[in-house]
């Protein structure tokens, strides 16, 4: 009479013998990974959150009062704004570097407008031009620092020209007039819209209290941890219904099969996670993945998360297990399994923020599989309460289990 | 003996097995023959126990097997017709799963094992043997128990002569020492093996006596 014990070994003896190619294909996986992971936090997205808009402004350098316009957003309210104000002689190019997404937006000052504030006449119109491709939040921002732009050159250069035809009118001389005038209206400009400290502003991140970095580097990881149980999908190749139905008739029933053949699966994912984080240890430790400033200690995250994984780990071989003991055939047990888990990861927020999507979108991602590990990792990390998300988990791990020992009967039969 | 009396299997309306009965004498080959589909393999599974009839017994020396699954793992040994070995190990590990290491060295040795010739491939991965070598290995792996019935579906499908002869030689081996079989077949060597035969046609079993006419048994069936 064969034990449980008995086939769980043997099991462990097969699964040994693909560890090997195993580990090849999950260091071509992690390469892959942390490719991807490296440019989504420290290239586009991060790095666009920490630098200034750049404003196209094209117009007359020469003008005396364009340039001081200039002067004025570019040094006296810059923090505050958020705004890199890159000058343009000709609007041509100032559209090419908005076509090659160098500027955000750019504003055009046109002759009538200088024409208009020295003049003094309260019709002056600058052009705005934006993309319209994106309609988010960028291009609304872009709307405001615009339009806060306009009105601070507008409104201090007309005060400024009108008390130069003031003092020109009382005789006053004209370099002493362009020497008090500036000065007092640099002054003035200064007490007036240095809005720098008025408010402290504090970076509550993407999601979940989770900071831009940390909210990519476990969705990466997640998702990562998503697409482990591909590596050992050769596990599941040689499984043929003749070896199934054999080992029912010595005793072997279902519940032992599944479970004599999970207990490996997931060791072979804990050993790849290890593997993995092992990489990721030795490339912090050479200062690998420390050459990019950020808030996110990658060493103390790991150190802290790698225990705290085991459950998602455990759910999420589960997982891998059901759809490949569901599905027949090589092709069908990657494409589905692979179609699925990039769907999951996207609506849980993996690759996206999930406060874009709609609501309902939100609400279903946050208690599928993946959302709930989210959740449940993003708790760790901010040391919030995690008990409610591993118990859900646990309860999918059975339900995932249960549902591969039905088939597993079926397929018996 | 072996008694398999009024085993009755449906699958949904479609009744496949319509009342079942026939005997198994110790040192006994009994033959199910039949077209495809006509339901030997499903016979064979629930006897095996991996399914479970709508009616009907099962007995060994008076002993029901279809409630006692112990008894039965141990006493009936089924070799499907597919491979159930496990391809990425060698022979050895295959074996080594069912049988203790001494009793494993014992058999390979000069038991039922070296009779198979499984000790000449005994390092050999399962996924560079031949149909022969996996199908002798699968006999080998499911006699472990000693059991006193074995249920072959198909046992010697596409394997060349000298490898029939030689799993026949077993067969004959294990029917001295007073084992039973009941194998599903088409093939007419072993159906001369057989001392005695039944056709299975719509559900039920019908007594067929071969003479070496294959053309009248093709019109049986």
């Amino acid at each position: 009479m064969v034990k449980f014990k008995d086939y769980l070994l043997i099991q462990y003896k097969r699964i040994f013998k693909l560890l090997p190619g195993i580990l090849a294909m999950i260091l071509v996986v992690a390469f892959l990974l942390s490719v991807t992971g490296y440019a989504l936090i420290y290239s586009d997205t991060y790095a666009s959150e920490q630098q200034r808009y750049k404003l196209g402004v094209v117009g007359d350098t020469d003008d005396e009062m364009i340039s001081l316009g200039i002067y004025m957003v570019g040094t006296l309210d810059e923090s505050r704004y958020m705004i890199e104000l890159v000058e343009y002689d000709d609007e041509e190019a100032a559209k090419q570097a908005l076509r090659n997404a160098d500027i955000s937006a750019y504003i055009v000052i046109t002759e009538e407008f200088s024409n208009a504030l020295d003049a003094m006449t309260n019709d002056a119109k600058l052009k705005y031009y934006a993309t319209s491709g994106q309609k988010g939040i960028s291009n609304v921002m872009m709307d405001e620092i615009s339009s806060i732009a306009t009105h601070i050159i507008i409104y201090s250069e007309t005060g400024i020209l009108t008390l130069r035809q003031l003092m020109k009118e009382e005789g006053f001389d004209k370099n002493y007039r362009s020497e008090k005038i500036n000065d007092l209206f640099m002054r003035y400009i200064s007490a007036l819209i240095v809005r720098t400290n008025v408010a402290e502003i504090t970076e509550l991140g993407l999601s979940d209290g989770l900071s831009t970095p940390a909210y990519y580097f476990l969705g990466i990881l997640l998702f990562f941890m998503l697409l482990l149980s591909f590596c050992a999908i050769s596990f599941f190749l040689g499984q043929k219904d003749g070896r199934i139905r054999f080992m029912k008739s010595k005793g072997i029933g279902a519940v032992a099969q599944v479970l004599g053949e999970y207990i490996p699966f997931l060791t072979i994912n804990i050993i790849c996670m290890a593997v993995i984080f092992g990489l990721m240890a030795a490339a912090i430790h050479i200062g690998v993945l420390d050459s990019v400033e950020t808030d996110v200690n990658l060493m103390k995250t790991l150190g802290e998360i790698a225990g705290k994984l085991l459950p998602v780990s455990i759910m999420f071989a589960a997982l891998g297990f059901m759809i490949f003991e569901i599905l027949v055939g090589v092709i069908n047990k990657i494409l589905v399994a692979f179609m699925l888990y990039i769907g999951m990861g996207y609506v849980s927020g993996y690759f996206y923020p999930k406060t874009f999507f709609p609501a309902i979108v939100q609400r279903i991602g946050e208690f599928i599989p993946s959302g709930v590990a989210f959740s449940y990792m993003g708790g760790v990390i901010t040391d919030d309460e995690t008990g409610l998300y591993f118990w859900i988990m646990c309860a999918y791990t059975v339900a995932f289990l249960g549902i591969a020992m039905v088939v597993r009967r079926q397929k018996m039969k | 003996m072996i008694e398999i009396k009024n085993v009755k299997k449906k699958y949904g309306k479609h009744t496949v097995l319509a009342g079942i009965d026939f005997t198994v004498e110790p040192g006994e080959i009994v033959g199910i023959l039949g077209e495809n589909g006509s339901g030997k393999s499903t016979l064979l599974t629930i006897l095996a126990g991996l399914q479970k009839p709508n009616s009907g017994f099962f007995n060994i020396d008076g002993k029901d097997l279809l409630k006692n699954t112990k008894l039965r793992n141990e006493l009936v040994a089924y070799v499907p017709q597919e491979t159930p070995l496990i391809t990425e190990l060698t022979a050895w590990d295959n074996l080594r799963m069912w049988y203790k290491p001494d009793k494993l060295k014992k058999e390979l040795q000069d038991g039922f094992l070296a009779m198979l010739g499984i000790d000449q491939f005994i390092k050999v991965p399962v996924n560079q043997m031949s149909g022969g070598m996996k199908k002798r290995l699968t006999i080998g792996c499911a006699i472990n128990s000693n059991p006193k019935l074995m249920l072959l579906d198909e046992p010697t499908a596409a394997l060349d002569l000298v490898c029939k002869e030689r799993i026949y030689t077993y067969f004959e081996q294990f029917k001295r020492q007073g084992g039973s079989l009941i194998i599903a077949t088409h093939e007419v060597q072993e159906i001369e093996l057989c001392d005695k035969c039944f056709i299975l046609k719509e559900g039920k079993l019908v007594p067929y006596k071969y003479d070496g006419d294959i053309p009248h048994l093709i019109g049986r069936l």
